[in-house]
């Protein structure tokens, strides 16, 4: 019987709604890792995070095989390109190309990928601001897996208005509490207010201890 | 200078630093003193240093028939030091020694959170028709000066909300489980060795003790008319390792956070994430509150929520208000 030390687990692509089970696949150590629910002993971290869409307005020398140094990082990291658009007649400036991209990844790889478009000569002179400005993490404890998580993540989730972009649990063993820590973004504070309400009734009723955040940063 | 005497009711940890206290203060005369079989009473002064030692030998302070109740109703004294344990439920017997210490024209002072959170305006009321005394500054976050801070420091403005480390006990687990990563069994363990947390320390870790601290804070300085049944209670007993690292991760601490909003009537104890930039996330047995007002904007108290001297602390502040304020 495995001990899973450290897995984690991520949803795929554009998926909507259900991205996680625990019946899917499990990454172990970034391997694929098909598991039994009656094989886990513990698991020390499983995260998600949930794919944001980002739009990019990149800079390419109007040059041959500049598009590919664009594309090629992106495909690398995982990112699904969503839209594409390469005006031949805009251009800037300098003469440079300009091409209009939106991508969807995990908001944290984003600094990686814009690393290595640098590194390959393309300038990135817009990020599409993030439309979900309103940011709250909460800590979770309690039988977070066995009371449906999905229905959790779900039931938070509204399309563009809040959603739970992370998740990050830690299973000690198959029949104790476990921690989680979630991250929720909304559009403005109201639509914040409605899914910590949200939460705070799901809490309720699957017995979870909420422990929510005070103040800023002061 | 006029000598005021003092009848001392409770002779555990407050009452023995009390004791010192007034010991070294010529100001003050312990004329009386119970504990809670017996009780000893001189006009003259008492010499509490031999008190002690026979309490400590016989386990009686003096005689049983000075018991406490008896020493507030007849005895003379100007001030009645009220050091007994807490009751959370009737405040008793603390709550009939000050109605009768007060009736009779005595000043009381108390660190008792039982009476004050269960009968404040009473009392407040009792003492006013009597002209005499009744503070209190001990019973929430021992030697801090939060009652007072507020009252006299921050007077006119309006508080628009309070929130705090009022529980020493419940720090000092959260702090360790975080430091050292102890589970929060071990850490109860050591807090328990260490004499920071009581033999039975439910009242510390599922927020009670803070939430009548948070009751007396709203009766008594924000105009409110609230009880313990009013604060939304959660403890800390079911925390894990991994909620303080997962906090850690981003820059928290998990502490136990007493929030109060007045005008929403909102009173709440519960673990709550907080950067560790926030001057509450203080450490060990450390009480803090910070009050935000309408003027002075946010106002943080820290310091010792406990201790033998550092509640008498508190104590001596309080009879010298009362000396300073009333003839006798
Ligand atoms: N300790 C602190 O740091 C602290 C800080 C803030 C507020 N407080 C509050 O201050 C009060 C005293 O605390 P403490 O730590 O000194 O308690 P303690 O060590 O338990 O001492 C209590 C004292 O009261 C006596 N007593 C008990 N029942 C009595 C009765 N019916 N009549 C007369 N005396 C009686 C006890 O007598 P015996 O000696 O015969 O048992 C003992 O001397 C409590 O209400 C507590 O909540 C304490």
């Amino acid at each position: 019987m495995p001990d899973i030390i450290s897995a984690y687990c991520e949803n795929n692509g554009e998926e909507e709604g259900v991205y996680l089970s625990i019946q899917r696949t499990i990454y172990a150590y970034g391997n694929p890792y098909p598991f039994q629910k009656e094989e886990i002993i513990r698991i020390r971290g499983i995260r998600l995070q949930k794919n944001v869409r980002t739009s990019l307005r990149l800079e390419l020398k109007d040059k041959p095989g500049q598009l590919l140094a664009a594309i090629e990082p992106i495909s690398k990291s995982g990112a699904n390109i969503i839209t594409i658009s390469h005006q031949r007649d805009t251009k800037s400036v300098n003469g440079a190309l300009i091409v209009d991209i939106v991508i969807s990844l995990p908001e944290t790889r984003l600094a990686e990928l814009m690393d290595a478009l640098r590194a390959n000569g393309v300038a990135i002179v817009r990020i599409g601001t993030e439309h979900l400005t309103c940011t709250k993490t909460f800590i979770l404890i309690g039988h977070i897996l066995h009371t449906d998580l999905t229905d959790t993540v779900n039931r938070i989730d509204k399309k563009n208005i809040a959603e739970v972009t992370e998740l990050d649990i830690v299973m000690p063993g198959m029949e104790e509490p476990s921690t989680a820590k979630l991250t929720i973004k909304a559009v403005s504070e109201p639509e914040m207010t409605q899914a910590v309400l949200t939460l705070k009734e799901i809490a309720v009723e699957k017995h979870l201890l909420i422990i929510n955040q005070i103040g800023g940063g002061l | 200078m006029k000598t005021w005497n003092v009848a001392l009711i409770g002779l555990g940890s407050v009452g023995r630093g009390v004791a010192e206290v007034l010991a070294g203060d010529g100001r003050f005369r312990i004329v009386a003193a119970a504990d809670s079989k017996s009780g000893v009473i001189d006009p003259a002064g008492l010499n509490i240093e031999e008190v002690l030692a026979k309490k400590k030998k016989t386990g009686r302070c003096g005689d049983t028939a000075w018991p406490a109740a008896r020493i507030a109703a007849e005895a003379e004294y100007d001030i009645l030091v009220e050091v007994t344990p807490t009751n959370a439920d009737t405040g008793e017997p603390a709550l009939s020694i000050i109605k009768t210490a007060i009736k009779r024209g005595k000043h009381v002072v108390t660190s008792n959170k039982g009476p004050v959170s269960l009968a404040s305006s009473e009392l407040l009321r009792l003492a006013e028709e009597n002209n005499v005394g009744f503070l209190f500054e001990g019973t929430v976050a021992g030697a801090v000066p939060i009652l007072r801070g507020i009252k006299y420091g921050l007077a006119g403005n309006k508080i628009k909300a309070l929130y705090g480390v009022l529980n020493g006990t419940c720090n000092y687990i959260l702090t360790r489980m975080e430091e050292e990563g102890l589970t929060y069994v071990q850490a109860l363990a050591e807090a328990r060795d260490l004499g920071y947390a009581e033999a039975d320390p439910t009242y510390d870790i599922n927020g009670t003790d803070a939430a009548i601290k948070l009751v007396i804070l709203a009766n008594t300085m924000l105009g409110m008319d609230v009880t313990l049944a009013d604060v939304k209670r959660t403890g800390i007993s079911d925390l894990t390792v991994d909620a303080l690292l997962m906090a850690e991760e981003t820059g928290h601490s998990i502490r136990l956070i007493a929030t109060l909003y007045p005008e929403k009537n909102l009173l709440e104890v519960s673990p709550r994430l907080i950067s560790k930039t926030n001057p509450l996330v203080v450490a060990g047995t450390l009480n803090a509150v910070t009050v935000e007002t309408e003027y002075a904007g946010a106002i943080t108290f820290i310091g010792r929520g406990a201790g033998s001297v550092e509640t008498a602390s508190a104590i001596l502040a309080d009879l010298l208000f009362i000396t300073d304020k009333y003839d006798r």
